[in-house]
């Protein structure tokens, strides 16, 4: 897996390629976690993320939780099919906010 | 035939080396992307759970999985020497809860039962058996 971020106007966007699953969710999950400070705006951007397994799914869980105590909200972009399917069985697509797109996540966030 | 023998050790780590392994086999023999990826996840679920809850002692222990491929589908057969356990036995997860309610138990394998053709599993010689097959066509 690689992991990077970059802050976008008031938004950190991460980048997560290849792998999210369980040998990489700690390191994911260790990556986001400084970032989630009160009103945090993030984007998860998976262009290049392979697949992904419940590991992962929980590291968004744990996120998305954290951001909604401290009022802040995760948006989720450029999902493969593959992770398309995940969060439509998973239940995932209706709790998550997700985007074709970078640019249509940045939108309006 | 083509096939894939691979014995992890009831370490998480070694879930590396099979995706490697897997990940040769599929591009060697046209497997299709999303059922590639499909099949990781399987593999990721259902190995983690093994190393996690199988075992009753801190001793190495042997999965051995193996993949065939015949009749344009991918056989998988994952076995274990722990305590009996059935992982389709378990309560499918509610994926209607919202977010506050949500967790992840029970998610992996309904993910696994839902992607997979056909997923089951036996007690056998001492062992537990999940066999998937994902068809390719």
């Amino acid at each position: 897996m690689d992991i990077s971020n970059e802050r976008i106007g008031n938004v950190d966007v991460v980048s997560i390629q290849g792998s999210l699953d369980t040998n990489t969710a700690a390191q994911a999950q260790g990556h986001i976690n400084p970032l989630l400070e009160q009103g945090a705006r993030i984007v998860v951007d998976f262009q290049g993320l392979d697949y992904i397994s419940s590991a992962g799914l929980r590291v968004l869980l744990a996120t998305a939780k954290r951001l909604k105590k401290t009022g802040g909200a995760l948006r989720i972009c450029n999902p493969n099919d593959m992770v398309t399917e995940v969060f439509e069985v998973s239940g995932f697509g209706s709790i998550f906010d997700v985007y074709a797109d970078r640019s249509k996540a940045l939108d309006g966030f | 035939m083509a096939r894939i023998d691979l014995i992890l050790k009831n370490d998480t780590s070694d879930l590396g080396r099979l995706n490697e392994v897997f990940n040769a086999f599929a591009a060697e023999h046209a497997v299709p992307t999303k059922a590639r990826q499909q099949c990781l996840m399987a593999f990721d679920d259902l190995v983690t759970n093994i190393v996690h809850y199988a075992y009753d002692d801190e001793d190495e222990h042997q999965i051995d999985v193996t993949v065939e491929l015949r009749a344009e589908a991918l056989h998988i057969r994952i076995r274990d020497d722990g305590r009996p356990f059935d992982p389709f036995s378990q309560e499918d997860a509610d994926t209607t809860l919202d977010l506050d309610e949500r967790d992840i138990g029970g998610l992996g394998i309904h993910l696994v039962r839902s992607f997979m053709d056909a997923s089951e599993y036996q007690r056998e010689d001492g062992h537990n058996v999940v066999r998937l097959t994902k068809n390719l066509t």
